[in-house]
């Protein structure tokens, strides 16, 4: 429990954050439809995430561009001869995925290297597991067991975030990779924050 | 000094012997090339036969030995994309790493194959996560009655809906604190390194809802730095996850993992001993409390109870 349900949470949210601080247009976005849907003098609930297509819209995008698994971590293992695509995998053969190379390929993804939550938007796409195009917590019998609570979690700092608080940058966003266990960013992301109001402060 | 005819005699010989020396590990080299030259690099020669019947597998000729080892650093995922672009490979390329084989997936279809299909359902352990008890947590335990169990157990008591919406005030509790601390380090230092509060505050949540709140703030720092010092031994290189020897530890990644494994059972063991005593485990919502309020027959052992709750996933 304790080892891998710590990391990956706060590497997402700081890539999150990164992109926040570097696409002011959508930070103001994705604010203005918290402010719509909870008012300015509540706390933001879990209840309160499906009604936010558009701060899952900006997780999902995040998670398709920087994957904290870009090759899914953990790769699995061939248990007898296999065949892909044709192609003889012999027993006891390592299999990986590339997670990455997929949600950055041109004939997958329009646009790929764009922070465009907007395509969200338009169509339905899930991150659980269902469609390769984006499966940033793998799929099949060995998916990540704790992805949902993962996004809960996820989607309800950020919106108390981005419902607290203005992220403006403080120098230039370094949004350089290093893949350890998970892909961190490589130089921390240090930002100002303005708060917005001091009712919620206590 | 006019050389004897001994001295002379010695020279030549050592003389033709570094000829013959040089002569004959030039043609070995020139001879294992032919070896090393390989599809997908050298951990595929042994296969390579097989593949006059079937369709070709793709893939760089790596390095003798190392395979492409020396590609998987801090960008891999990035120099393997870019490899399986230019080599027509994105459905599927071969690679070596040391001595093990490897394919791996850049396309929605072949991926799907891999997670999704039944002969993948194991996945390979490095060594230091042998050591570090993943074997017997979820992520890394053979499919099979074991598993299965363990999956059941997580699902429905860790990760089911009603669990997350208990954990919901804790994850709210968690997050205003954090919005406290960013406040005070922006006042404090004019800015802020968002890391550090994030990382405390998702340390802070799982140990919470792992243990439930009354961990003393000792026990939470020696969990905290051995949650640190198992990543860092997970991410380091290790030889011995690609050539089967025992012995090359030349980076004592071994001995810490060895060393990291005593402390975490000995620091959870002591909080599963303790709550067992304590016997307050019905009507408490932390994880441990529900694994040891499981009914008998799905009972964990003790040291399976501390593998589950120190790696997860």
């Amino acid at each position: 429990m304790l080892f891998r349900g710590t990391d990956t949470t706060a590497i997402l949210l700081e890539w999150i954050m990164a992109r926040m601080v570097l696409h002011q247009d959508v930070q103001m976005k994705a604010r203005q439809e918290i402010d719509t849907c909870i008012g300015q003098n509540s706390h933001v609930r879990d209840s309160d995430i499906p009604n936010l297509p558009y701060l899952q819209a900006v997780v999902k995008e995040v998670l398709r561009l920087h994957p904290p698994g870009p090759l899914l971590s953990w790769a699995r293992l061939a248990t007898h001869d296999v065949h892909i695509d044709k192609v003889l995998v012999p027993a006891g053969t390592t299999a990986m995925v590339n997670m990455w190379a997929i949600s950055h390929d041109s004939s997958v993804w329009k646009d790929p290297w764009a922070f465009k939550p907007e395509r969200f938007m338009n169509e339905e796409v899930s991150v659980m597991g269902s469609d390769m195009r984006l499966a940033p917590f793998g799929a099949g019998r060995r998916v990540c067991p704790g992805k949902t609570l993962g996004l809960a979690t996820v989607h309800l700092w950020l919106a108390q975030f981005l419902h607290r608080f203005v992220l403006v940058p403080a120098q230039p966003v370094d949004l350089s990779e290093c893949l350890k266990l998970s892909m961190e960013m490589k130089k921390p992301l240090v930002c100002k924050v303005i708060p917005r109001y001091n009712a919620i402060s206590s | 000094m006019i050389p004897t005819l001994e001295t002379m005699f010695q020279s030549t010989f050592s003389w033709s012997l570094i000829t013959l020396f040089l002569s004959t590990s030039l043609a070995a080299l020139a001879i294992s090339f032919n070896y090393w030259l390989v599809l997908g690099g050298w951990a595929w020669r042994k296969h390579q036969n097989r593949y006059k019947a079937h369709a070709k597998l793709l893939g760089p000729v790596s390095w003798p030995i190392l395979g492409s080892l020396p590609e998987m650093g801090s960008l891999a995922h990035r120099k393997l994309a870019s490899m399986a672009t230019s080599l027509g490979a994105k459905r599927l390329m071969a690679l070596s790493l040391g001595t093990n084989r490897v394919v791996i997936s850049s396309d929605p279809e072949t991926a799907r194959e891999i997670l999704c299909g039944s002969g993948f359902s194991d996945r390979p352990v490095k060594e230091s996560a042998r050591t570090l008890m993943f074997e017997r947590a979820i992520g890394f335990a053979p499919y099979g009655t074991y598993w299965r169990h363990l999956r059941k157990v997580t699902t429905t008591h860790m990760f089911s809906p009603r669990r997350i919406s208990d954990l919901e005030s804790l994850r709210k509790r968690v997050a205003a604190d954090m919005l406290k601390k960013t406040l005070e380090e922006m006042e404090t230092k004019g800015v802020v390194e968002v890391r550090g509060i994030l990382h405390a505050g998702s340390l802070r949540t799982m140990l919470e809802s792992v243990f439930g709140i009354n961990i003393e703030s000792e026990t939470e720092t020696v969990l905290g730095d051995m949650v640190k010092e198992g990543y860092e031994l997970i991410s380091e290189f290790n030889w011995e996850d690609y050539f089967p020897f025992r012995f090359l530890d030349f980076r004592g990644v071994k001995r810490r993992c060895h060393i990291l494994t005593n402390k975490v059972k000995s620091v959870v063991g002591k909080i599963v001993e303790e709550r067992k005593t304590c016997g307050e485990v019905v009507g408490r919502s932390d994880f441990l409390s529900t694994l040891l309020s499981l009914p008998q027959e799905e009972m964990l052992g003790e040291s399976d109870m501390v593998a589950v709750l120190w790696v997860r996933t």
